[in-house]
């Protein structure tokens, strides 16, 4: 009986080691264009994220560097003079999925609430928004999107090129997590 | 009106300086992004030296272009893992080492990921 209890833990505690889904390659894309202006957007497709299928637990990584520009001369002055990527490197957001269960999930799109920190340039926004995932061929698909303000992140945009420049920033999100082994 | 010779002559100077002017700005706004394979390292070594370098020399920051030596321990379609704790993202060329070969890869440094415990890089090419 007690070689049983013992075989039981053993692979309960497997079975919740084994249940984080993650991805280095999402896609996260921002969109700060103004009409009749140049488009204002980027792409990375390097952002960490890691979902924890035993508690709803999500942490997400993007280096600033990654963001690709159509222009480089744009990215350049993204990273210089609006984000200091120098002293900030990484965007991150730390949270939680409400009432995520992973034996529910389908390959439906379910709406989930998601609550939690996301820090740009060393500047904290509690988020709460809503994020849809389904479950297909043993992968989680992730679908979000959020909208930020530059200064939300401290981030000042001078005057000459504010016109240029949306006020709200629509930041959408695309992962592809497979099951941590 | 009959223009006289030194008004054309000024005339045409203006035009062609404002022609080069425009062509010139729009050539360095428009520049095109560096190819890895045009910039130079920053660092060129082992993988496992990089690694012990980025906490203590501080001019290896993200963004720089460094070549790493290291053994493949994981391949996907466009992503290489070297050494266990160097994440490797290929642009463009299809990736033909397998798991276990020596390479030799070029890449931007982008950072060190907390969450995996590892090196990221990306725009990649196999030097050999």
């Amino acid at each position: 009986m007690k070689h049983l209890l013992i075989a039981i833990s053993v692979l309960f505690t497997m079975s919740v080691s084994a249940q984080k889904y993650f991805t280095k390659t999402g896609k996260t894309e921002f969109k700060a264009s103004v009409e009749a202006f140049e488009a204002v957007e980027a792409t990375s497709n390097s952002t960490t994220a890691v979902l924890n299928a035993a508690n709803g637990d999500i942490a997400a990584l993007i280096f600033v560097k990654s963001f690709h520009f159509e222009v480089a001369l744009m990215e350049e002055h993204f990273n210089e003079n609006y984000m200091d990527t120098k002293d900030h490197p990484k965007a991150t957001f730390k949270g939680k999925l409400a009432d995520f269960n992973l034996e529910k999930l389908t390959a439906e799109w379910q709406e989930f609430t998601m609550t939690g920190t996301l820090n740009i340039r060393g500047v904290d926004k509690v988020i709460n928004d809503k994020i849809k995932l389904k479950k297909v061929d043993g992968k989680i698909i992730v679908s979000g999107f959020l909208i930020v303000t530059p200064s939300d992140f401290k981030i000042d945009i001078p005057g000459a090129v504010s016109s240029k420049i949306a006020k709200e920033i629509k930041v959408t999100m695309d992962y592809e997590l497979v099951e941590k082994k | 009106m009959s223009w006289s010779k030194r008004s054309k002559s000024i005339l045409i100077v203006l035009f062609t300086g404002a022609i080069v002017a425009v062509f010139v700005v729009t050539k360095i706004m428009y520049a095109p992004h560096e190819k890895t394979e045009d910039v130079e390292a920053v660092f060129t070594g082992k993988a496992s030296d990089f690694i012990t370098s980025i906490n203590t020399d501080t001019t290896l920051v993200a963004g720089i272009t460094v070549e790493l030596v290291g053994d493949v321990t994981n391949v996907s379609d466009s992503t290489a893992v070297v050494n266990g704790n160097v994440f490797c993202q290929f642009s463009g060329e299809k990736i033909t080492f397998k798991v276990g070969e020596s390479v030799t890869i070029k890449g931007r440094f982008i950072g060190y990921d907390d969450l995996m415990e590892e090196v990221k890089m990306d725009k990649c090419i196999l030097k050999k």
